[in-house]
This record gives structure tokens, C-alpha cells and sequence, in this order.
């Protein structure tokens, strides 16, 4: 029963990461129709700013961690003028070789720059235990979530109550009736990829803190695809269920299977099976509305 | 010229002089498009499907460029200042508003929050609850549906929608598409009266577009039929509905759609 608590509350935490980084995602795919493959790259470029920013300048936490917010502000909207505003009317495949791209060219200078080995993230949250009563959970963990669940609030926040949060939404629902009413989409295309580097940079933070910093953070990209497909790519309360759902099942599957099998590493895969069981009786994910395209 | 401006004495508001428009620069629609229309005059624009009415519309309200669309030659002019080309969020701003054929509405947001986005380009933020209630003024069935989504309203109420949150941006001009597109005919005459009623009282100007001749002639002031990207005919509505070749064209069959 405690190991299955244990397995449960890592996978949650682990989840609401997820969730985060599947949030960025389909926040630029609702605004933009694009379907962003640079998502992992950003929250890994995201971990090593700040560890890069805290190790050198001795910031404190805090200050390294917002100033990783600009920053990645800085290189969304480098990355929607630079790259996606020529590339607008342009065929959705060129679009997604382009994100693929970017992800590599972003790969590529956290390679050059810090290289492969795995760096330590200083420890900044406690990682004593925290007797829960019936669970002990590192606090670092606890930290993660509660921090990931600020942000989601957040941002649910702004898209229910601001104008840019209700513009967002109008332009995700109809591009072009938001066009007629003079809604600038261009700035709104920025704003989404802002926002989405905003959340990647903060998964990606979290998940070098639990996990250690290698350039291999950003295969959480990939592992939150099924937590996107599986609440639907034009969902965004969808894709925060998912993400739960997903680091609970990766978590459950890894830990059962490696006592069954006696193969580690099985975690990850189990919900890509899922995935392929749900696409194949709800083509639209369990959220989603729009039929996914097959590339 | 059979046309009779009934308000001779008003200022023009829209002048397009030999409008060119093609689509991806090959496909040729508008070929010399002229007309003119005087501050409170209410103009419609009669012509079969494909003669090039919502082009027209687009060209004025900045919606041509993003459908790939441009103008190679002419222009239009905005109180005499040329506007030619400008990009919808500037004609918004300048009183320009088209309502889209098609009901494009944010079929994910509420009536309430569509009728909201419709105030977008308005600096004076506060009037805008008040403003919500005047528009459902005229349109009461809306009301009650205000918190649904409106992907679940009916065709018609959709209509009323779209025509509602472009009342909502305090247009001066208001360029109406084809409103009784796929409507029942009790519905297009609800709709047509609400836009009289909304041209009575808020004094606005109004180019709307219809393949529904009959509707179109009983409201409008002055009428132009368009064929194959020409303006073919003009004039006053009760000369337009004598004319044999309307009468062929488009008030003798039955009507469909
Ligand atoms: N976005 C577009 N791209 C290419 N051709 C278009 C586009 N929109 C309209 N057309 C063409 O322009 C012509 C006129 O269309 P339109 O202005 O919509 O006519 P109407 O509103 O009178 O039915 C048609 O032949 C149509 O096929
Ligand atoms: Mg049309």
C-alpha cells in the first residue's frame, strides 16, 4: 500500500509537470494552429538559463528563476518574429519541420555551451521527507506542485477574466472573426508563445531540480505528447487532466512492471500503449473536438 | 443615373474608384468597381453567387489580405481619405465593420463574451455593459441564451450574433453579408426588420449585400446588381424592381438558400 502511495504522489507530481509543459503546447497550437516539436527543447534551455544564471552570478534562487522568465519571454518572441511570422499561410508540414528545427538548433547550443554530462541542480528546495501521515514525500516534490498549480491557476485566471485572455480565446475559436473585430493576431501569436515558453521554462525548471540536468530534459517534450493527444490538442483543461493522468500511469506502470518483468525503464512507454488505445476509439482525444490530423 | 440620393445634402462617406481586386494575383474578380455613398444612405448590392459582392465588402473592410487577396489598381477613400489596402484593425478603428458572410461567430464563447469581443478596438472601455444592453434591445431572444456558448445557437440566432457584436464596435459604416444566407424565410424577414430598425435608430450607414433581391429592394435606399465583377445596373429600388433584366435574373424563379 505504501509503495503504491509512493508511486501514486511521485506520479502526480510528476503529472502536474507534465501538465504545465502540455499546457504550453496547446496554448500555441488553440492560438496558432501550429503544432510546436521545439516544446522539450524550451524547457530545457529554460533549466540550464537558470542554473547557468544562479551558478555564475550566485543569484539567489528566486532571482535566477525570474530572470529565466525573461529570458525565455525574450527568445518566444525571437522565435514567432524570426521564424513563424514569415512562415504564416505557409503549409502546416514546412511549419512543423520548422519547430523541429528550432528544437534542434536549441539542442545544439545547450551541447556547445554546456555540454552532455549530467550537472546537478544546487538544491534549492528541501528534500528532508515530509511524513504525511500515511506517506513520506520529499519536499521537493511538494514544492513542484504546489508551484505548478500556482501557475495553472494563474493562467486560468487571465483566460477567464482579462481581455487578452478572452482575446486569446476568440482567436482560437475563430481566427477570422477575431480579424474582422481589428484584433492584431500577430501580437496575439506572440503572446501565446510567450506564455507557453513562460510555463515550459518553469516545467523545465522543476524537472532539472527533481531529476538532474542532462540535454536529455528535453525528452519530457516527447513524453508529454501523450498527454496532450490524449486530451486533445485544441483542449486546454483536457491537456491539464492528461498530464496527471499520464505521469500517474507512467509512474504505476514503471514501478509494477519493474517488479514483474524485472525491466527497468518500462515507465515510460506504458502510456503510449494507452495513447494508441484511446486514439483508436476516440480519434479527438478525451477532450479534444478536432479530428487530429495524420501527418 | 436613375439613382436618387434621398440625402443629397450629406457629406460622401465611402467613395471606390475602379476597384481592381485578384485572388493570389492571378485570379481576376473586381474589374473597375465604382461607387459612392453618402453618410446615412443605406446601399444594396444585388448579384448572382460569384459576382464578386463579399470581394467587394472585403476590399473595404481590410478582410481581403488574409484570403490572399489584393487590390491591383483603384481605391477607396474614407471621407475623402484614401484608405486603399489598409488592414481591418485599422478600418475597425476608422468606423469600418464588416459582418462576415457565413456567421462567423466565436462558436467556444459565450453570446456575452462574443457581444464583449465585439467592443475590441474601443478605447471608452466602460460603456461597454451598457452597450450590451442596447444591442439586445433589439435582439431579445438573445438574452436569455446569454451564458451559452455560441456554437449552440441556431442558424438564425447565430445570425443575429454576428450582427449584434459588429453593433458592439460603434461603426459609422456597417457592411452587412449576405444576412439571410441559409435562413427560413420567417427568420430572414425577422432579421430584416430588425436591421431596419437598427438603421432607423442608430443612425448608421449601411452596404449590405444580398442574393435575396426582394428582401434587399424593400429596405435599401438605393441598390447596385453586380455581374461578373461590373457593376451592371444602379438605381433606386422601385426602378430596379421594374427592370426586366432584375426581374429575370433574380425576382421571377422561385429562390433557393
Ligand atoms: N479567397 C479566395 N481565393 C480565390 N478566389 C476567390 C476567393 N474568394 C472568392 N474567390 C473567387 O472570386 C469570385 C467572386 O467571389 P465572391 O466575391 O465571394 O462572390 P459573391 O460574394 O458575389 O458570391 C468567385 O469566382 C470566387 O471563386
Ligand atoms: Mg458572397
Amino acid at each position: 500500500m505504501d509503495y503504491f502511495l509512493g508511486l501514486l504522489i511521485n506520479g502526480i507530481v510528476v503529472g502536474s509537470i507534465y501538465s504545465m509543459i502540455a499546457l504550453g503546447f496547446v496554448l500555441i497550437y488553440k492560438a496558432t494552429e501550429v503544432v510546436n516539436f521545439a516544446q522539450g527543447e524550451l524547457l530545457m534551455i529554460g533549466a540550464y538559463i537558470c542554473l547557468e544564471v544562479i551558478v555564475t552570478t550566485g543569484m539567489p534562487f528566486l532571482a535566477g528563476f525570474f530572470t529565466t522568465l525573461v529570458f525565455m519571454t525574450l527568445l518566444a518572441l525571437a522565435i514567432e518574429k524570426l521564424v513563424l511570422r514569415r512562415m504564416m499561410g505557409a503549409p502546416v508540414m514546412s511549419v512543423v519541420m520548422a519547430t523541429i528545427g528550432i528544437g534542434i538548433v536549441l539542442r545544439s547550443v545547450v551541447l556547445l555551451v554546456w555540454g552532455a554530462t549530467n550537472r546537478p541542480f544546487p538544491t534549492v528546495f528541501p528534500r528532508e521527507g515530509l511524513d504525511l501521515g500515511v506517506v513520506t514525500v520529499s519536499q521537493v516534490y511538494l514544492y513542484a506542485f504546489f508551484l505548478c498549480l500556482t501557475f495553472m491557476v494563474i493562467f486560468g485566471a487571465f483566460f477567464q477574466y482579462t481581455r487578452w485572455g478572452l482575446t486569446m480565446r476568440a482567436v482560437s475559436s475563430s481566427r477570422k472573426a477575431a480579424e474582422s473585430l481589428g484584433v492584431p493576431l500577430v501580437r496575439v501569436f506572440a503572446l501565446a508563445w510567450v506564455i507557453s515558453a513562460i510555463v515550459s521554462g518553469v516545467g523545465g525548471i522543476l524537472a532539472a531540480n527533481i531529476s538532474g540536468l542532462t540535454p536529455d530534459l528535453s525528452a519530457y517534450g516527447v513524453r508529454v505528447f501523450p498527454a496532450v493527444i490524449l486530451g486533445g490538442l485544441d483542449s486546454i483543461i483536457g491537456a491539464t487532466i492528461s498530464g496527471v493522468i499520464i505521469g500517474v500511469l507512467e509512474n504505476l506502470s514503471g514501478g509494477y512492471l519493474r517488479n514483474l518483468t524485472g525491466l527497468s525503464g518500462l515507465g515510460p512507454v506504458a502510456p503510449f500503449f494507452v495513447l494508441i488505445l484511446i486514439l483508436w476509439v476516440r480519434p479527438t482525444g478525451l477532450f479534444g473536438r478536432k479530428e487530429i490530423d495524420k501527418l | 443615373m436613375t439613382a436618387e440620393l434621398p440625402e443629397q445634402s450629406t457629406p460622401l462617406l465611402l467613395e471606390v474608384e475602379g476597384l481592381h481586386v485578384a485572388y493570389n494575383r492571378v485570379v481576376r474578380v473586381l474589374h473597375g468597381v465604382s461607387l459612392a455613398i453618402r453618410e446615412g444612405e443605406f446601399v444594396g448590392v444585388l448579384g448572382a453567387n460569384g459576382a464578386g459582392k463579399s470581394t467587394l465588402l472585403k476590399s473595404i473592410s481590410g478582410m481581403l489580405k488574409s484570403e490572399g487577396g489584393a487590390v491591383t489598381d483603384g481605391s477607396v477613400l474614407l471621407r475623402g481619405n484614401d484608405v486603399t489596402g489598409a488592414a481591418a484593425r485599422q478600418m475597425v478603428r476608422e468606423g469600418v465593420l464588416q459582418v462576415m458572410e457565413g456567421r462567423y461567430v466565436f462558436p467556444d464563447l459565450t453570446v456575452e463574451e462574443n457581444l464583449r469581443m465585439g467592443a475590441f478596438s474601443r478605447s471608452d472601455t466602460r460603456t461597454i455593459r451598457k452597450d450590451i444592453e442596447r444591442v439586445l434591445g433589439y435582439f431579445p431572444r438573445l438574452v436569455e441564451r446569454l451564458k451559452l456558448k455560441a456554437g449552440y445557437l441556431s442558424g438564425g440566432e447565430q445570425q443575429m450574433l454576428a450582427i449584434g457584436r459588429g453593433l458592439m464596435a460603434r461603426p459609422k459604416l456597417l457592411l452587412l453579408d449576405e444576412p439571410s444566407m441559409g435562413l427560413s424565410p420567417l427568420l430572414v424577414k425577422e432579421v430584416f426588420r430588425i436591421v431596419r430598425e437598427i438603421r432607423e435608430n442608430e443612425g448608421l450607414t449601411i452596404l449590405l449585400v444580398e442574393q435575396n433581391a426582394k428582401q434587399a429592394l424593400a429596405v435599401a435606399d438605393r441598390a447596385l446588381v453586380m455581374e461578373n465583377g461590373r457593376v451592371a445596373l444602379e438605381g433606386a429600388p422601385a426602378d430596379l424592381e421594374k427592370s426586366a433584366e432584375l426581374q429575370e435574373l433574380y425576382l421571377g424563379g422561385p429562390r433557393t438558400g
